[in-house]
């Protein structure tokens, strides 16, 4: 009688061990943050995982990644690989990467009229407002390079991996959608580790599968235009990229006009419209960054046009006037 | 030996598997969400070199952090940081001003600084903030 007691209690207990155990393991989170510096910003990363060893080799696998996506998409660079293709004559063989974002670049400055135009390279390097604060072009120079920009002056060619520029004087600039695309790449790097977390890469935001590796959305702040200390808006988002322009970030002022980085391919100035922010959801980062850029120039009316033309994809309009624009159903918690 | 004592010795081992699982259980969940207290955290080249718990500030504390590049002035209080002074040729960390937000990095890029407001031990608040 004692041994099928023992025997009954042991499987008992065993049983409860084994629960015990379960409960013990699931649910911890070790999170981790790191920054580095690349794309001429600086990113900020808040990861989550199951242990400190997997985070720490994500850290080191983003930061590689970054740092290849930079010697690929680099502007001011002299050996990446799109100086290259701005240097070179005839079709030149570039990474797929290259391809992918002009494709996107391409599709959007479609849809837009030409408010996204990837191709004014020329002109961004005449104003290039990060190291030459404080001094506006001379017109003459502002309508030179404007003669050598249009997006069908890029012929690419799939099959062999090249790309072209038929006006050699034509400079490829990629800052409105590269740092989107390297968003999405490392969102992948992200999810491979089995790890999830929030990606700030220069205000661009990709965030990466769940909060509690379960289902929990995250919390995002879109930064305020008018003051970008504070927080405008509250969203709550999944796993999706969330991209905000605005011409708050980089801008100097001079005889009392302020001069910002986003340059209206028209016009050859800052673009001038009656958003004072636009911000684009949705599941390509890429995509999400040419489109706010788009946005931010066209304005309020031709932006939600453009918009519709991507059903993925939501917007966050903040206007001139203090009022906002939202996708139908976007639940958004305005601060006071 | 009598039916007892054996039952008695058997159920020793049994109560001392018990008493280490709910110990283990204890123990592994100290990252489970308490009450939570924020940090002003200064990254210099990508690595944390400091880090101050807010609430535990009774006044205002000022930082000079050098690099090879230059200087930044920091401002860490209970509620806020900012960079207030900087040697930086862009400025971008001053003109952000005083931020009182989580996860809303003040950036200088020249001198590789991030200067930025964490939670610790906490149901967080925002996860980040775009623009």
């Amino acid at each position: 009688m004692v041994k099928s007691i023992w025997i009954r209690m042991v499987s008992l207990l065993c049983i409860l061990g084994i629960g015990l155990s379960f409960c013990a393991c699931s649910g911890t989170r070790r999170s981790a943050s790191m920054s580095l510096s690349a794309f001429g910003t600086i990113l900020y990363f808040t990861l989550y995982g199951p242990d400190s060893q997997t985070i720490e080799k994500l850290g080191q696998d983003l930061r590689k990644e970054c740092e290849r996506l930079e010697t690929v998409f680099s502007f001011e660079l002299d050996d990446s690989d799109l100086s290259r293709l701005n240097l070179s004559e005839g079709p030149v063989k570039v990474p797929s990467e290259i391809i992918d974002v002009l494709k996107i670049a391409l599709d959007v400055g479609q849809k837009s009229g030409g408010a996204l135009d990837v191709t004014i390279g020329s002109l961004i390097k005449l104003w290039h407002i990060e190291t030459n604060p404080g001094v506006v072009p001379d017109e003459k120079d502002i309508q030179t390079a404007l003669a050598h920009h249009g997006m069908d002056r890029i012929v690419i060619d799939e099959a062999q991996r090249t790309v072209s520029r038929t006006d050699p004087d034509m400079l490829i600039h990629l800052g409105a959608v590269a740092k989107g695309y390297l968003g999405y790449r490392l969102r992948q790097i992200v999810l491979d580790h089995g790890c999830s977390g929030v990606l700030n890469l220069g205000g661009n935001l990709q965030l990466c599968g769940s909060k509690d590796g379960a289902d929990a959305k995250w919390r995002v702040g879109i930064a305020d235009p008018f003051s970008p200390e504070d927080v405008f808006a509250e969203l709550t988002v999944g796993d999706a990229a969330v991209v905000t322009s605005g011409a708050y970030a980089r801008f100097f002022e001079l005889n009392g006009v302020r001069y910002h980085h986003i340059l209206d391919p028209k016009t050859g100035y800052p673009s001038e419209s009656d958003i004072a922010s636009a911000t684009v959801l949705g599941p390509d980062g890429a995509v999400c960054d040419a489109l706010s850029t788009a946005c931010f120039i066209l304005g309020k009316d031709e932006a939600i046009n453009l918009i519709a033309a991507y059903p993925a994809y939501s917007y966050l309009l903040i206007l001139q006037d203090g009022s906002v624009e939202a996708t139908d159903g976007m639940e958004v918690f305005i601060h006071e | 030996m009598s039916d007892r004592k054996k039952l008695f010795i058997m159920l020793i081992p049994i109560a001392l598997i018990l008493i280490a699982s709910v110990l283990w259980i204890i123990l592994s969940h100290n990252g489970s969400p308490k009450s939570g207290y924020r940090v002003a955290c200064i990254y210099q080249n990508g690595a944390l070199t400091e880090e101050i718990r807010m609430d535990s500030l009774d006044q205002a504390i000022e930082k000079t952090i050098i690099c090879d590049q230059g200087f930044n002035r920091v401002r860490i209080d209970k509620t806020s940081v900012s960079v207030f002074e900087s040697d930086c040729p862009g400025k971008d960390c001053t003109a952000m001003g005083t931020v009182e937000s989580e996860y809303r990095p003040i950036s200088c890029l020249p001198h590789r600084l991030v200067v930025v407001i964490e939670l610790r031990d906490s149901d967080p608040g925002l996860d980040g903030v775009a623009g």
